[in-house]
């Protein structure tokens, strides 16, 4: 299995890791510090590559989460993306982000952080 | 013919019931107060072409007196052309509304004259609304009359004679026109507009003078003037009159001091500014809790969570503690960064405010960054006068040009010197205006337009250069903190110029 985490958090990203790590989940993890920069690798990446899931920040700078989710949506025009499920992993409380991204299609579940073994277990239980 | 409205307009903010009278039968109210209305429980225009006998609300029933007796009077006071006061014994109309004190209630009946013939009658109601008030019994000469009348009045009245084109001389003034403006009536009358009126509102004045007579109707406008009895706002209405050969002969004007209103009013803008202002404070409060407060101790959570089944003999552990040593300090520096703007926004300084040198700040602020900005072969070109003064908060302003300045050096264009460029100008007597340009990276203002001075966000693609994304939000905290109000201006590869103005 392979996992893309998008954080512009460091110890976010680090967390996240090791909690997937300890979760049991037996995947390839791959890390960015900007949506952007996930965007150009899912972009330059090869259909068998691209990642299962993709946990993703909402509060980023330059592109954030909803922003990615735009391109995303643009970008799966083209590429056939169906396969990666995205996770919004975030720690924001804003009511409004939780209906907004359950009104999302692209969004596959919203978790707050930090993440906890009972979400890893049960999104492994999903997939 | 003397205009019914300005007539009408000098008793409108009386408390006293005021009714004027056509001076020919069926002799009809052509207007009547709001004080009237109040006292009869009807709309001051449900009362006009009532009659003596006839109509929703006769002025026999007004008045209290028999239909034979008021045409009496009206023809008295018509053929003398003098003034009738009576003592009388008010209706009980409405019920609910009887007068204080029926002793001192009086219905005073007075010609108004124009080319020797009584034009109006004007029904003067004393006592009737329950305020008594004092009136003479012996009846002034028609002479003196009009200017009785108009000295109890609390608006300002006023007549120019019309000399030339542009040339206005006071024939009268009445009491009003001293205790509003301050200047004595004796000085006024005689006195040409333009010793009068102050500028600004003298050219306003002017021009609403030209208009009228231009035109040769009724103008109307408010103006906003400084007198020796401080500074007036006035509702202010002026009529032409003219010869039989159409020259404008003179103006009668009536101003209606607003003063207070218009201080209620923008006393009542202000609270809504300043509710309006915590409402989005509020709402960004709750957006940094949501959000930034929130990352570094969910961080934190997380981390304590799993440091118990973590080795504390490994390097594990030791980044596991020092990321939970990075978080906590993230979250003490957010909470600092909260209390700093919140004192900011209380404006607790505020008692502090002088008249600060623009150009020594800001050289101050340049000399404190001189090294960074030696360090990049970058210029801090500074055309301020030195007697350029601001009001506000010397460490506001420091504070401001520090973060401007600092912003400039770090997102400075990588092919290109940095050329910093800060100016100061005086556009109106009331509004100065501060320039600061850089010649830097610039970014895209329409992608960013909302987010440019918001708290922990940053919109240049440059990931290695430090920053919180808390100095334009510093900026635009001080900058309103003093009153002020910042624009900005910023195009990609550019540069970017804010626009402070005060």
């Amino acid at each position: 299995m392979k996992i893309f985490i998008i954080d512009d958090d460091e110890i976010s990203i680090f967390f996240t890791e090791r909690s997937l790590q300890m979760g049991g989940f037996e995947a390839q993890i791959q890390t960015f510090l900007s949506a952007q920069e996930a965007l150009n690798k899912l972009r330059n990446t090869h259909l068998k590559d691209l990642p299962d899931i993709i946990f993703l920040d909402l509060n980023m700078p330059h592109v954030n989460g909803w922003e990615f989710l735009e391109s995303f949506k643009q970008l799966s025009q083209e590429k056939a993306l169906e396969k990666c499920l995205i996770y919004i992993l975030t720690s924001s409380l804003d009511i409004s982000d939780i209906d907004k991204a359950y009104g999302n299609q692209l969004v596959k579940g919203y978790i707050h952080k930090p993440i906890s073994l009972e979400d890893i277990q049960a999104i492994i239980h999903l997939n | 013919m003397l205009s019914i409205n300005v007539i009408s307009a000098a008793f409108a903010h009386s408390a006293t019931p005021h009714l004027i009278l056509s001076a020919s039968t069926p002799y009809p109210i052509i207007a009547a107060n709001t004080a009237t209305g109040n006292w009869c429980n009807a709309k001051s225009e449900e009362l006009l072409h009532q009659s003596v006998s006839a109509g929703f609300c006769k002025i026999t029933e007004l008045t209290g007196l028999a239909e034979a007796k008021l045409l009496q009077l009206f023809d008295q006071v018509i053929s003398t052309q003098s003034a009738i006061v009576l003592k009388a014994e008010p209706p009980l109309l409405p019920e609910n509304n009887k007068p204080s004190n029926p002793e001192n209630c009086f219905l005073e009946i007075y010609p108004i004259v124009e080319n020797n013939q009584v034009v109006y009658l004007v029904l003067k109601l004393l006592g009737w609304a329950g305020k008594p008030e004092s009136a003479s019994i012996a009846p002034p000469g028609t002479q003196q009359l009009l200017p009785l009348i108009f000295d109890s009045l609390a608006n300002v009245i006023f007549v120019l004679e019309v000399e030339a084109p542009d040339l206005y001389k006071f024939s009268f003034a009445n009491r009003a026109f001293e205790v509003t403006t301050g200047l004595p009536v004796n000085k006024v009358i005689g006195s040409y507009v333009q010793e009068i009126i102050p500028e600004p509102s003298l050219s306003l004045v002017l021009e609403k003078y030209r208009e009228a007579i231009l035109e040769r109707k009724q103008v109307s406008w408010q103006e906003v003037s400084d007198y020796p009895a401080g500074q007036k706002t006035g509702e202010v209405l002026v009529e032409p009159v003219f010869d039989a050969q159409g020259n404008c002969l003179r103006l009668v004007g009536m101003v209606h001091d607003i003063t207070e209103r218009k201080e209620a009013e923008m006393k009542q803008e202000r609270l809504t500014q300043d509710l309006y202002r915590h409402n989005r404070d509020l709402q960004q409060f709750t957006y940094i809790v949501s959000h930034n407060l929130r990352a570094p101790l969910a961080n934190a959570l997380g981390l304590v969570k799993h440091l118990p089944a973590i080795d504390t003999n490994t390097a594990l552990y030791q980044q596991y503690l020092t990321h939970l040593k990075t978080s906590i300090q993230k979250l003490d520096t957010i909470l600092k960064d909260v209390t700093l703007i919140l004192s900011i926004r209380d404006r607790q300084h505020l008692g502090c405010t002088e008249e600060i040198a623009l150009a020594e700040v800001c050289h101050q602020a340049g000399q404190d960054l001189a090294p960074a900005l030696a360090a990049c072969d970058g210029h801090l070109n500074i055309t301020i006068d030195p007697d350029f003064t601001v009001k506000g908060i010397r460490a506001y302003w420091y504070s401001i040009f520090q973060n401007l300045i600092s912003n400039a050096i770090k997102y400075r264009f990588a092919d290109r010197l940095l050329q910093i460029t800060v100016t100061a100008s005086v556009e109106t007597a009331e509004k100065k205006v501060i320039l600061f340009s850089d010649n830097g990276s610039g970014f895209d203002l329409k992608k960013n337009k909302n987010e440019v001075f918001k708290l922990y966000k940053r919109f240049h693609d440059t990931d290695n250069i430090e920053g919180r994304g808390i100095g334009l939000f510093l900026v635009k905290t001080h900058v309103e903190a003093m009153g002020g109000q910042i624009g900005v201006k910023s195009e990609l590869n550019v540069g970017t110029t804010f626009t402070i103005y005060f």
